[in-house]
C-alpha cells in the first residue's frame, strides 16, 4: 500500500518524458489534497507522506501525525529531484503505512 | 429410560459433536482466508529492496538532467576518466550530488562503474571509488544504459565541475576518449557507442 501510494504520487507528479524529475507544483497540489479515501487508504490504517532532503530536513508533511514510531510501519522511500533549488540535488518522498 | 429413549440421545450427542466438529473447520478455513500478512516487514531483504529501488530513483534522475552523460563523457588530460568522478564527497556532476544526498548521506557504501564493449569485448571502468573495495556477496547492483552520440560533447575534469571542452571537441573528433566508437556501428550513422552505468551498493 506504501509503496504504491509513493509510486502514484511520484508517477503523477514527473515532467513529460522524465521519470524522476517532479514538477513541483504539481507535487504540492497532490499533498494540499491528499484524500485518503482517493488513495484507497482504508479506516483503519494510518498514513503518513513526508518530504525530505538528503539531510534529513523536513520540507513537508501531510496526514497522521507520526512523531512516535507506532511500529509495524510500512515504509516507501522514493528519491526525485525538482528544477528548484529546494529539491535540485535529490529529496525523498517518504510514506508510511500503519495500523490503529 | 427405555431403550428408545437411550438411542435418541446418543444420536443427539453423535449430532453434537458432528457439529462442533463442523463449526471448528469453517473457522479454520475463514482463519486462512483472512489476509494476516504483517503489513511491514524488516531484515535484510526488504533493506536491499530499499536501497535498490533508492539507486534506481537516483539513476533515473540523473539520467533525467543527462548528468550520466556529462559523467561518462568527462575526462582527464590523458582522455580517462578519473576514479573520484562520482566521488559524493567531491561531486563534479549532478550525478555525485545525487549519489551524496542519496546513498552517501544515509551511509551506504558503494561502487560505479561504465561499462562498454570495445575490440576485447566487454570493458569495466571504475568511476568511484578509487582505492581497493569489495562488494559483499547480497549488494545490489543496479545499472541504466546511456546512449552515445558521435556529436556529444568531451567533457574536462575541472576543479569542482566537468565542463564542455573549450574547443568544442566530440567524441568523434577526440583521438584519447577511453570507449572507442562501436565497431558494430555504421559509419553513416551519429551513433558512437551504448555504454551501462553501474552501481553496485550495499
Amino acid at each position: 500500500m506504501a509503496d504504491q501510494l509513493a509510486d502514484d504520487l511520484i508517477t503523477n507528479s514527473t515532467y513529460s518524458g522524465e521519470e524522476r524529475t517532479l514538477n513541483r507544483s504539481k507535487l504540492d497540489t497532490s499533498l494540499n489534497n491528499f484524500d485518503r479515501v482517493d488513495a484507497g487508504i482504508p479506516d483503519r490504517e494510518q498514513v503518513n507522506v513526508t518530504i525530505q532532503n538528503g539531510t534529513g530536513a523536513r520540507i513537508s508533511t501531510v496526514g497522521d501525525s507520526f512523531d512516535i514510531n507506532p511500529g509495524g510501519v510500512a515504509t516507501s522511500v522514493r528519491t526525485f529531484v525538482t528544477r528548484d533549488q529546494e529539491c535540485a540535488d535529490g529529496c525523498q518522498l517518504i510514506v508510511r503505512v500503519w495500523s490503529q | 429410560m427405555t431403550q428408545g429413549d437411550s438411542s435418541r440421545g446418543q444420536t443427539f450427542t453423535l449430532e453434537g459433536v458432528i457439529g462442533a466438529v463442523l463449526v471448528l473447520a469453517s473457522v479454520v478455513l475463514a482463519l486462512q482466508a483472512v489476509n494476516i500478512a504483517p503489513v511491514a516487514s524488516d531484515g535484510v531483504d526488504s533493506r536491499n529492496d530499499r536501497l535498490e529501488t533508492r539507486t534506481e530513483d537516483l539513476l533515473a534522475a540523473a539520467a533525467d538532467s543527462d548528468a550520466l552523460r556529462t559523467t561518462v563523457t568527462c575526462v582527464g588530460p590523458t582522455g580517462d576518466p578519473e576514479t573520484g568522478l562520482a566521488n559524493p564527497n567531491d561531486p563534479r556532476t549532478q550525478f555525485g550530488e545525487l549519489l551524496n544526498q542519496t546513498l552517501a548521506q544515509n551511509g551506504d557504501e558503494f561502487v560505479v562503474f561504465v561499462e562498454y564493449r570495445d575490440a576485447d569485448g566487454l570493458a569495466r571502468t571504475r568511476l568511484y571509488p578509487s582505492g581497493d573495495i569489495n562488494a559483499p556477496t547480497d549488494a545490489v547492483s543496479v545499472s541504466r544504459q546511456v546512449t552515445l552520440y558521435d556529436s556529444d560533447p568531451v567533457h574536462r575534469v575541472a576543479t569542482d565541475s566537468c565542463e564542455p571542452d573549450s574547443d568544442g571537441t566530440t567524441l568523434a573528433e577526440e583521438d584519447q576518449f577511453y570507449i572507442d566508437r562501436s565497431a558494430d556501428v555504421d559509419e553513416t550513422t551519429n551513433l558512437y557507442n551504448t555504454v551501462r552505468v553501474r552501481v553496485i551498493a550495499w
